[in-house]
């Protein structure tokens, strides 16, 4: 079990301005490109001819590797493309691991629009809906905000020396869980306000640089029959049950989005949140995270659902 | 305090922070085994356990256990410390 100050400051969340953090620069093995980011390298500005660029925004569960041997979503889909004869698309991955969509619109707008985007694809709803069940629970904030203002203190105060991580993270959360009304209905639809405003605010950005934009709420595990290996997933029922809820409530806040933006086909929008409800077998790592098989089944229909879209 | 109150009082803390039911633990278990058992997780669930039981951890074992029986003999060997 790691140090959880250390699995903190891990080379998957160095700082960065505005995004918060993301990849340190070369630093996953061969697999991190010059910006940070989960690619073998970073995209040619300018654009290759024939090169159909799609960037994928979104949490770990876009930009982790679901088994060693596995692609991660953003290259499933690159080949889930392919194999539809779209040999053009390359799909960069801009995931950040714990990132919420807010990191994911800062990047969006300090990066991705000088990058010659033909599509950008967000992936994404778990770190914002359900992970403030655990860790910072305030509305929109980063999952470690909290944390950083306990270090921020111990450091201004000239007490990290001091610093009980464990205690302090645990008081602070505690706290802060006090102040939000933790668990109420109006925190929960203030959680998923958060998210769709930043949805809304994608939307209005994309149309206004004339970038395709596509919304996915990401697969979660929701199943009715679990496999053998979910079944320590499924034991999770408040937590589950908590994030049901808060999938619900920011699909209602999504499908009025849908409508709004329907005026073109620049914009798609889905859920995939029940994506594996009547799927029998083992899909699931953990909540909120597919296995190479579960990779492969939603990088089709990210495939499915934006082919149009690239064809264009 | 017997290890089959230890482990319970593991599951219970197990169970506040992860977001569960009817959690069972057994010496051989590993985070790995329980949904939810992340590293920050694990820092609260310790201080979970020592809330209820009453006793102080040293953090750098309780951080580097291979499993809840390594947990439980941390927590025994606390107990007889505070005695």
């Amino acid at each position: 079990m790691k140090n959880p100050v250390l699995a903190l400051f891990s080379n998957a969340r160095f700082p960065y301005p505005y995004s918060m953090f993301h990849d340190k620069p070369r630093s996953l093995g061969g697999f991190g490109d010059e910006l940070g980011f989960r690619n073998p390298h970073s995209p040619l500005i300018p654009k290759p001819a024939g090169e159909k660029r799609i960037f994928m925004l979104g949490n770990s569960a876009v930009h982790s590797l679901p088994a060693p041997s596995e692609p991660n979503l953003p290259l499933a889909t690159q080949q889930a493309f392919h194999e539809r004869g779209q040999a053009g698309v390359k799909v960069y991955n801009y995931g950040i691991e714990s990132g919420n969509s807010g990191q994911s619109l800062m990047l969006f707008l300090d990066q991705l629009i000088d990058l010659q985007p033909d599509l950008v694809i967000a992936y994404d709803g778990a770190t914002d809906l359900i992970v403030p069940f655990h860790y910072d629970p305030r509305p929109g904030y980063t999952f470690n905000n909290y944390i950083l203002e306990v270090i921020h203190e111990a450091i201004a105060e000239d007490k990290l020396a001091d610093l009980n991580i464990v205690k302090s993270e645990r008081e602070r959360r505690e706290l802060i869980r006090k102040r939000v009304n933790f668990g109420s209905s109006d925190w929960r639809e203030s959680l998923a306000a958060a998210y769709v405003n930043r949805v809304a605010k994608f939307c209005h950005l994309a149309r206004c640089f004339g970038i395709k934009f596509v919304h996915i709420m990401q697969a979660v595990y929701r199943k009715n029959l679990p496999a053998e290996a979910e079944k320590r997933i499924a034991a999770q029922t408040e937590f589950l049950a908590f994030g049901y809820d808060m999938f619900e409530r920011a699909a209602g806040g999504i499908r009025g989005l849908k409508h709004q933006f329907s005026d073109s086909n620049c914009f798609r929008f889905d859920d995939f949140s029940r994506a594996f409800i009547d799927e029998p077998e083992h899909r699931f790592k953990d909540w909120a995270h597919v296995n190479g098989i579960g990779n492969r089944i939603v990088a089709g229909m990210i495939a499915d659902l934006t082919y149009e879209m690239v064809a264009q | 305090m017997t290890e089959q109150q230890i482990l319970d009082a593991l599951a219970v803390a197990i169970a506040e922070e992860i977001g569960a039911k009817g959690v069972i633990v057994t010496r051989d278990t590993q985070a790995a085994d329980i949904g939810g058992w992340d590293s920050m997780g694990h820092g609260r669930i310790i201080a979970n356990l020592e809330d209820a039981l009453g006793v102080e951890l040293d953090m750098d074992r309780a951080f580097a256990i291979a499993n809840v029986g390594e947990l439980v003999d941390l927590v025994r060997e606390a107990i007889i410390a505070r005695a």
